[in-house]
């Protein structure tokens, strides 16, 4: 977008990089057309805005003639700002830059002179190549004489570097599984090879829905030309490397200055490295780990479902084990990225840092929050646990054993007017009553008078935390309802095979049969004796079908009933371990710790010329709360996660831990799935 | 048109090429519409023709009736299942005679003959699971009320009568040659439809005529079968259903494909016999059911070819002119 017009500034100003900058219309009236001057390329100069304050130096025996002088980056399209520098002239200024970035990488640059109401400007003309003069003043904003190839002036705020505050031109990442492939526009080849590599790897791993969709925003966000982001007056490479020296501006005018004691990070590691692998810590390492194998051991038996896909608790278990082993790493990555005397300044790395430190904070406040709603759970529970066993007992009772009971007489008997095969439900109904009557003599009954202690025992759990206590609730509700779950079994493989069994019934009824080979119904020819027992089947079938739905619906609502109590108690468990509290805490307290992206403003009053100010949109609400819905259960329906082997448990994942294979599309099952 | 005609003036000639000065534009000749014909490919069936091949159909409605009035006497006592156990297996020996007959003679057609004779017998093991599965079949509708028995029965019922296969090989008439493009998919009834063997133009001695291919649809005999389990589920009695059942295998089954392959004679006496075995069964059943029948039975073999054959020489009227009608050929690719 080539501002100058909108600036009164005449020129006209076009750039190679024509797909992300846009024609503003001129807004004096037209004119006739002026010879096009030959392209020249447009000048940005970026200017911290709350100023940072002019390095002095030691010697301050020349005050009196010492100017300020701007030093910075001086890019391709865009020149940087970094700070002010006060020296005598220009050569003292440049030699004091090179001695103290001589052995960096960095080539920084004296760019102009400013001039304050304090410091007049001297007469001494600059003689760098791209020489700005700024003019500072404390009640209106800098202002920049105008130069022959004209600039435009772009305001920035330096970001806190002690504050952990940055920028970037894409939303900060808060999800570690997706950090290794960042997408930035307009990245280098490498960067893009990595990322196509990165894809390929994701690719055969098999993407879940999840990596899709947000793929698919991310390019559909990068087409948008009406957002915000894809409108940008700078050229989008340059813009990057803008960004990266406003990012490392900080630190180095840190350097230059004489060394004070306040830059020191805010943030105390109190304990240092070596005495997190002490042996004891180790010995604990090695117990975690290994009771995470036997979690994930998957039992033969059960056609391959792991331990944990099968209790809530043993769930619970493997989340806070994955968690605390990732810990100590994690601390340490932390430290080394946000300690002072960090150099690194790029994207990337820097987001990855910050996005740990917020997830690290984030688990360590959850964990915090989960003790102590536990705890208040435990006492109400274990104070009152003779009562609520009663109760329990009495609901159990009530719900599982009589209510049974009279569905099955309900069903047994014409139920709703629907007119079953008296012969065929009699035997359901007796065989299902007589399980009931088993499951109660055996089990529940002699289960009755110890439940509350069990109730006693679930509150004790709640001592470790709310978490523990709503998984055991959730096993307990499994095992109490065990008898419901293995009558929803028998009637939904009966159901099973009457269906597959009327439908190729009713395909000899047609003359015709199903062709596995090639996956069609096609004639066939059958023999008399065939087509009479095939049509004397299909209709026994076809009239004993209605009997055989019935009871399967009654099983398959009742099983829904339960089902959606245990969702409930996974709903609230992923809200316990994965809400995203900090996130959420910074973006009300300090926006620029999580950077969504710059935009830019024209800020206009009256008595100055319109200037363009560069600020951090803040990464937005929505998306913090997108990362929790996948670990929650809300997507899916949990039905079946207990019963098909092969779709693991998608709620409370560890949020670290990437090789887990959470499928909480796939895991969306209906009870069709059990046919 | 002129006022007058001056002697002078050419003949019309009804052409676009000449411009003919003495007529006007709008010039209607007296020759117009003079070359239509009418009904030119139209040969009304001669009505014997059409009384043979109505006879089929008057076979099957007639055996349909002989079965109903079983049932409703079987339902009623009125018929002991012992008796029509025994009636089964006199029916059973005389079509496995039949069908023996039929392949006996090693013409070109014995390997259909042979397969068309193993299929009318009906083997050991559907007995004894029909026999077992009475039981279940007996209980099978009894929460349906009869109403609806009766209508789910009867539409089956419909479903076999114009589903059935109803072609027959009158082999002592002519036969018309058969056309390249007909199939014999489909089991269509009360058209004159044609015979899928190799063409051969000469009449066939009156020998068993070789067996013609045979339909690929089992929807009219599952269909029939149908509605005789379903009727049988109304009976009271686990002897009565497994012998009713048994009966309409073989009366639905075998006996319309070997009835299909007799010639004329044979044929016009299996109707009379047909016909005066269902009139008879149905006069103890009451209810107006013999003149229902009577009516039906008239009407199929009788009264359908005549309406035919009339209307199509009164009321069929195609009018068509010299020219050559374009022939739509249908579903087929390229040029």
């Amino acid at each position: 977008m080539s501002l100058s017009p909108a600036l009164g500034r005449p020129s006209s100003v076009t750039s190679r990089r024509s797909s992300a900058i846009y024609q503003l219309p001129p807004l004096a009236p037209p004119s006739p057309p002026l010879p096009a001057p030959p392209p020249t390329p447009a000048q940005f100069l970026f200017f911290p805005l709350p100023t940072p304050k002019a390095i002095t130096p030691k010697a301050q025996a020349n005050a009196q003639h010492a100017q300020l002088y701007l030093f910075g980056w001086n890019g391709t399209h865009a020149s940087l700002v970094a700070g002010l520098l006060l020296a005598i002239d220009e050569n003292d200024a440049q030699q004091r830059l090179d001695s103290t970035f001589n052995h960096l990488n960095h080539h920084l640059i004296i760019l102009g002179t400013a001039s304050t109401s304090s410091n007049p400007p001297l007469d001494a003309p600059s003689t760098s190549s791209p020489s700005f003069h700024i003019h500072l003043s404390s009640t209106l904003s800098p202002t920049l004489t105008p130069t022959t190839p004209p600039t435009t002036l772009i305001l920035y705020t330096p970001p806190k570097r002690s504050q952990l505050q940055f920028l970037s031109l894409v939303p900060l990442q808060l999800d570690l599984n997706s950090f290794d492939a960042p997408p930035t526009p307009g990245s280098s080849t490498a960067a893009k090879k990595a990322e196509a590599e990165a894809r390929k790897k994701r690719d055969k791993e098999g993407r879940t829905e999840e990596h899709v969709l947000g793929e698919k925003l991310r390019r559909s966000a990068k087409l948008d030309f009406t957002s915000p982001s894809n409108a940008m007056p700078v050229a989008v490479a340059d813009l990057e490397e803008v960004v990266d020296w406003i990012n490392l501006a900080p630190h180095l005018t840190s350097l230059l200055s004489p060394p004070s004691p306040s830059l020191r990070s805010s943030i105390s590691f109190p304990s240092t490295l070596a005495s997190i692998l002490s042996p004891p810590t180790r010995l604990v390492r090695a117990v975690a780990q290994g009771i995470l194998t036997l979690t994930a051991w998957e039992l033969p038996l059960l056609g391959g479902t792991a331990l944990k896909d099968l209790s809530a608790t043993v769930q619970q278990i493997d989340t806070r084990l994955t968690q605390g082993l990732s810990w100590p790493s994690q601390y340490s990555l932390i430290r080394t990225t946000l300690s002072a005397s960090s150099q690194t300044s790029d994207m990337p790395t820097l987001a990855l840092g910050r996005a740990h430190y917020i997830q690290f904070y984030n688990t360590m406040w959850l964990i915090a929050n989960d003790m102590i709603v536990g705890s208040a759970f435990t006492s109400f529970v274990c104070e009152n646990s003779e009562y609520l066993g009663g109760l329990l007992g009495r609901l159990v009772q009530e719900y599982t054993l009589t209510s049974l009971r009279e569905l099955l007489l309900w069903l047994n008997d014409w139920p709703g007017g629907v007119k079953l095969n008296f012969e065929l439900a009699s035997i359901f109904c007796d065989g299902f009553l007589w399980g009931t009557g088993l499951w109660e003599e055996l089990i529940f009954a002699p289960l009755l008078p110890f439940l509350p202690t069990m109730v006693y025992l679930l509150g004790l759990s709640g001592l470790l935390g709310t978490t523990m206590f709503f998984s055991f609730a959730s096993d307990l509700l499994a095992l109490l309802t065990f008898h419901i779950f293995v009558f929803y079994l028998m009637a939904t493989s009966i159901f099973r095979w009457h269906l597959s069994m009327l439908g190729a019934l009713f395909n000899i009824f047609r003359g015709k049969k199903f062709n596995v080979l090639r996956n069609r119904v096609e004639p066939a020819v059958y023999e008399v004796d065939q087509l009479l027992l095939g049509t004397i089947l299909f209709t026994l079938a076809a009239f004993l079908f209605p009997t055989v739905l019935v009871y399967y619906l009654a099983f398959a609502a009742s099983r829904l009933g339960i089902v959606a109590l245990h969702a409930a108690m996974e709903t609230a468990l992923a809200f316990m371990n994965h809400f995203p509290l900090f996130a959420v805490m910074l973006r009300f307290k300090d926006p620029a710790r999580l950077p969504g992206g710059l935009q830019f403003e024209l800020d206009t009053s009256p008595e100055e010329e319109p200037l363009l100010r560069m600020t951090v949109r803040p990464r937005s609400l929505a998306l913090a709360l997108l990362s929790l819905s996948r670990f929650s259960s809300l997507t899916c329906l949990p039905s079946k996660r207990r019963t098909t082997p092969s779709t693991s448990r998608a709620s409370s994942s560890s949020t670290y831990n990437s090789q887990d294979d959470w499928l909480p599309i796939t895991a969306r099952s209906t009870f069709w799935e059990g046919c | 048109m002129p006022l007058f005609q001056s002697p002078s003036r050419e003949p019309y000639r009804k052409v676009l090429y000449l411009r003919q000065e003495a007529y006007p534009d709008n010039y209607v000749d007296s020759s117009f519409l003079s070359d239509l014909q009418r009904n030119v490919n139209v040969h009304p069936a001669s009505l014997p023709v059409l009384l043979a091949q109505t006879l089929p159909i008057t076979q099957h409605l007639a055996s349909t009736f002989i079965f109903i009035s079983i049932f409703i006497r079987l339902s009623r006592g009125a018929l002991d299942p012992p008796r029509l156990l025994a009636f089964s297996a006199v029916v059973a020996i005389i079509c496995r005679v039949w069908s023996n007959w039929i392949s006996a003679p090693t013409t070109n057609g014995g390997a259909g003959g042979g397969s068309t004779g193993s299929s009318v017998v009906a083997p050991l093991i559907p007995l004894f699971t029909l026999y077992l599965l009475s039981p279940a079949l007996k209980t099978l509708t009894k929460a349906t009320t009869s109403d609806s028995i009766w209508a789910l029965s009867g539409t089956l019922f419909c479903i076999n009568l114009f589903l059935g296969d109803y072609r027959s090989i009158p082999s002592s008439y002519p036969r018309p040659l058969p056309s390249p493009a007909h199939t014999t998919i489909s089991p269509n009834s009360s058209s004159p439809s044609l015979s899928t063997e190799p063409s051969t133009a000469t009449p066939l001695p009156p020998a068993p005529p070789p067996p013609r291919s045979k339909s690929t649809s089992t929807l009219p005999l599952t269909a029939a079968l149908s509605a005789s389990t379903v009727l049988a589920s109304r009976l009271s009695s686990n002897l009565s259903v497994f012998s009713l059942l048994l009966f309409s295998t073989l009366w639905f089954g075998p006996f319309p494909l070997l009835r299909s392959d007799l010639p004329i004679k044979p044929t016009i006496l299996l109707t009379v016999l047909l016909v005066a075995g269902a009139l008879w069964s149905l006069v103890g059943i009451g209810g107006g059911a013999v003149k229902i029948a009577l009516a039906m039975l008239l009407g199929i073999s009788v009264a359908a070819p005549m309406g035919r054959g009339w209307l199509m020489i009164r009321y069929k009227d195609r009018v068509r002119g010299p020219w050559d009608q374009a022939v739509p050929r249908v579903g087929g690719g390229g040029t």
